[in-house]
């Protein structure tokens, strides 16, 4: 007796489709599955023997062969579970083959017949959708997850006795035994847009850099904060995802791919709709940044997809693994390669990196500071030339006096309401300039792409001329000069380039200028 | 005078540990170098220390003086030593006087004015722009220049004077053919064309933070006047300090503001009656080169005109810049301000200039070299 399910399963955030084929035949009394199964699929047929067993159905006691199909791609995880349960009892005649014709299962079983979450699920019910395929049967739990997908019936089951008995229904009766999941997108995407608790209105003084904040979050410019320790640059940070703005659906269904494979989108969380916005620790390891595992899993790079990426104490991160941004920065993906196959991670993300000037943290208050120069070269010589040139603004957050500290005048300091609708303005003549592109923000502008997008006037290309000759910039420094004042142009409402907008554009360069290139002072 | 060949003496110098009285000791015993070295044994049991023996022994074995003698002169190093009568006068009359030296380049002129400049390692802004002008007006003067070569104060005011055409000279800690810092290796070759580099350690030797001390007495051997230009309360500027009042020779320090912790050395050394010096002709007048009237003369009329024309912050704004850009350099100042403090001055005025609008303006004076930046800070080009 045979039967055949389909399933799914992911590599990476791609994913694919699998039938699983189920064939019960006379011989001596076995469980065997092929289909290059990896060991923790493999323990799939002990579940399911069990399973079915507490459920009040006997495996026959025959030879019982599962083929997960491709057999060429090797499959990992627990997903497969269910639709092998369903493929035996249809092999056995308990379930009618056309019952399970064009339909998705996905599930991973507990020993009573309760079904588990899995992972994945939103990946492989967008391929199933593309494939033609209009109803699946998930785990309840992934039900809202994959109810996302307009146009798929999505049915969440508890057990598999529910799943039995809901394919075993005729299908114009099926609705009343379990309705299909459905899920309000607008209302998700309302909720997601709405700002989270910290204001910008919370940050007395710091004005310098709450302008290239705004700026940063407009063009989606990477951004480095240099400050003494207390200067308030991690509150400045955490209150960047409120004015960027919100994440689109498309966007949105990225983040979510990642989040899916991950396991990290939770039942009441069937869609991530705000930015991310991840912070780790400086002790974080390469894989955990980056992604890895034998099965490579997301590293935190691909779940700030989209997001905002804060590397607080930039020096202090190892630099080796600091290193390793520099491909994900050009390629806004992560390509991770294992014997097993590679497979490849989204990693566009907002770089947001605070650091000291100095060990001490003063530099250049020399009233506080007694780093020597050789000192402070060493410290910041721990971040890599190549992460600062992909860091388009680079500005200093000074320390804050007690006055402004007890600034109490609210009215004073804007709301983070107010700068995004600058930001969103600004992301709007983007869109509107980038149409028919790839680009999104300015920050994706290559040198090509400046030529074409951002031609300046001739006082202003003498203007910059100028700059670089007495400010001593690199090249490098010149397209990351006009790409960011292509940003303010955009908050200014302005389609040309001015002058104003390069010399704000060079003041968020000159910072490293004198950080990084190692010269002395004026009269060394 | 005895009949000791130079090499000899060289060989003498050489030793690890080998100092003045040590040396005389044994010279006046064995009468010449050579017959300390011939008689290494008798002359070891001399020399106080087991370490000093074990080197004189050593050294007594190894390779023949001449040739090691031969090899430095070979590499543009000269010698002297106490005995000889080419050793430096100023030298000679220090209390603790070094056995011998080294020097690539040539040793100051001693009929010539000589002036060191020393100061903090990490010094500020104002130090750095006050090292620069005392350095050139004094080697544009003819006074020679003398410090210890290192980042910060004492590099700066040697390479300016080296600029405006004077002669410098380095004590060094080490060797002398050891650059140190390595930084400075421009300002290393350069003083050896146009001044020279000096050691009382023989060449090879590693720069040790514990030789720095006893280097610090050779500056002021060397000078005539010791100017202190930024110093903090407790600093290895005050070293030199010290030496220089056993030495005698006359002290001046820059006045500092008070709430700098850079300048409390200086402003302590002003109380305790160091020389105030305000320019590089408070230096040339206690030197003897400008005479009193002049000096004085200069401080009614001219020097308000003339010298402070090249000081920082004595920029005319007016001719230049626009009504908002004189309110933007005005809230400057040598101290480097951030963005903030420079917006939050402007408001005190009374004036409201927005952010982007100030750094236009900001950059503006950069480019018309006003102005300069600074890790994101901005303050007055000198």
């Amino acid at each position: 007796m045979y039967a055949a399910v389909l399933s799914g399963g992911v590599r990476g955030v791609t994913s694919y489709l699998m039938k699983v084929e189920v064939d019960v035949s006379d011989g001596l009394p076995s469980f065997v599955m092929v289909g290059y199964v990896s060991g923790d699929t493999k323990e799939a047929g002990e579940r399911v023997r069990v399973a079915l067993k507490n459920a009040g159905y006997r495996m026959p006691p025959a030879r019982i062969t599962v083929n997960l199909s491709p057999a060429a791609i090797r499959k990992e995880g627990v997903s497969v579970d269910l639709p092998i349960a369903v493929g035996l009892l249809c092999a056995m005649g308990e379930i009618s083959e056309a019952s399970i014709r064009d339909v998705l299962i996905l599930g991973e079983l507990g020993l009573d017949g309760e079904i588990n979450r899995i992972r994945g699920t939103l990946p492989i019910v967008t391929k199933a959708l593309e494939s033609g395929i209009r109803t699946c049967i998930l785990p309840a739990d992934n039900a809202d997850e994959g109810a996302v997908v307009r146009g798929m019936r999505v049915i969440g089951v508890h057990s598999v006795q529910e799943a039995i008995a809901y394919l075993s229904t005729p299908a114009s009766d099926r609705d009343a035994v379990i309705p299909p999941a459905v899920i309000d997108l607008d209302a998700l995407f309302r909720t997601g847009g709405e700002m989270t608790g910290d204001d910008f209105a919370d940050i007395n003084g710091q004005i310098a850099v709450k302008r290239a904040a705004e700026v940063a979050a407009a063009g989606f410019h990477h951004l480095l904060l240099i400050g003494p320790p207390g200067a308030g640059k991690s509150m400045i940070a955490k209150r960047m995802p409120g004015i960027l703005p919100p994440l689109s659906e498309e966007e949105s269904l990225e983040v979510s791919a990642v989040y899916s494979v991950s396991g990290l989108l939770n039942a009441r969380e069937a869609l991530i709709t705000r930015r991310p916005f991840l912070s780790p620790h400086h002790t974080i390891t390469e894989a955990a940044l980056c992604g890895g595992g034998a099965s490579p899993r997301p590293g935190l790079i691909s779940l700030a997809h989209r997001g905002v990426l804060f590397l607080d104490e930039l020096p202090e991160f190892s630099r080796a693994t600091l290193d390793l941004l520099r491909q994900p920065l050009e390629d806004k993906r992560v390509q991770l390669a294992r014997t097993t196959g590679s497979c490849t991670y989204p990693a566009d993300f907002q770089l947001l990196a605070a650091m000291n000037p100095c060990p001490c943290g003063y530099y250049p208050d020399r009233n506080r500071c007694r780093c020597s120069d050789h000192e402070i070269r060493k410290y910041l010589g721990r971040v890599s030339g190549p992460i600062i040139d992909r860091i388009d603004i680079c500005v200093e957050a000074p320390r804050l006096s007690i006055g402004d500290l007890a600034q109490e005048k609210a009215g004073d300091n804007e709301s983070s309401a107010s700068i995004r609708a600058r930001v969103l303005a600004a992301r709007d003549r983007q869109k509107k300039r980038f149409a028919g592109t790839k680009l999104r923000f300015n920050a994706d502008m290559g040198p090509a792409d400046i030529r074409r997008f951002c031609p300046l006037g001739e006082a202003e290309e003498q203007m910059l001329a100028g700059l670089f000759r007495s400010m001593d910039l690199s090249a490098r420094a010149y397209h990351r000069i006009i790409k960011v004042a292509r940003t303010i142009a955009d908050l200014d409402g302005s389609d040309r380039i001015e002058k104003r907008h390069l010399t704000e554009a060079a003041c968020y360069r000159m910072t490293d200028s004198r950080y990084w290139t190692g010269q002395g002072g004026a009269y060394e | 005078m005895n009949k000791d060949d130079r090499a000899d003496l060289y060989w003498l110098y050489a030793i690890p540990g080998m100092g003045l009285k040590t040396a005389e000791r044994l010279l006046d015993t064995f009468g010449s170098a050579a017959q300390i070295r011939k008689n290494a044994k008798r002359a070891a049991a001399l020399v106080g220390g087991e370490a000093g023996r074990q080197a004189l022994l050593a050294c007594a074995k190894s390779d023949h003086a001449e040739r090691t003698y031969e090899k430095i002169l070979a590499r543009g190093i000269r010698f002297t030593a106490f005995p000889l009568p080419d050793y430096p006068e100023k030298l000679r009359r220090i209390p603790d006087p070094p056995f011998g030296i080294t020097w690539m380049g040539s040793l100051p002129d001693e009929h010539l004015p000589a002036v060191a400049v020393v100061g903090a390692r990490q010094c500020s802004e104002y130090g750095r722009c006050l090292a620069a002008h005392f350095g050139a007006d004094l080697g544009a003067a003819g006074v020679q220049v003398i410090s210890g070569m290192a980042v910060g104060i004492d590099g700066i005011a040697q390479r300016n004077a080296l600029q405006a055409g004077g002669k410098s000279f380095a004590l060094l800690g080490g060797g002398v053919d050891i650059c140190y810092p390595q930084g400075n290796r421009d300002l290393y070759d350069s003083l050896r064309e146009n001044g020279g580099v000096i050691a009382e350690r023989p060449p090879g030797t590693e720069p040790l933070r514990q030789y720095f001390p006893a280097r610090n007495r050779l500056i002021s051997a060397f000078c005539d006047i010791l100017l202190v230009i930024e110093a903090r309360q407790r600093s290895g500027t005050l070293i030199t300090v010290d030496m220089a009042l056993e030495q005698g020779r006359d002290v001046f320090a820059v006045p500092g503001r008070v709430t700098d912790a850079l300048s409390v050395g200086c402003n302590n050394l002003i109380r305790q009656g160091a020389g105030i010096a305000s320019s590089a002709e408070d230096l040339l007048y206690a030197l003897g080169m400008k005479n009193s009237a002049n000096h004085v003369e200069k401080d009614r009329k001219t020097r308000s005109k003339k010298t402070d024309q090249r000081r920082p912050g004595a920029f005319s704004p007016g001719a230049v810049l626009t009504d908002e850009e004189a309110a933007v350099f005005s809230a400057l100042d040598l101290q480097p301000r951030s963005l903030d403090e420079i917006a939050g001055i402007i408001a005190a005025q009374g004036r409201h200039i927005p952010l982007p609008l100030l750094m236009e303006h900001l950059v503006d004076l950069c480019v018309k070299r006003v102005v300069r930046e600074e890790a994101g800070r901005f303050l007055l080009r000198n």
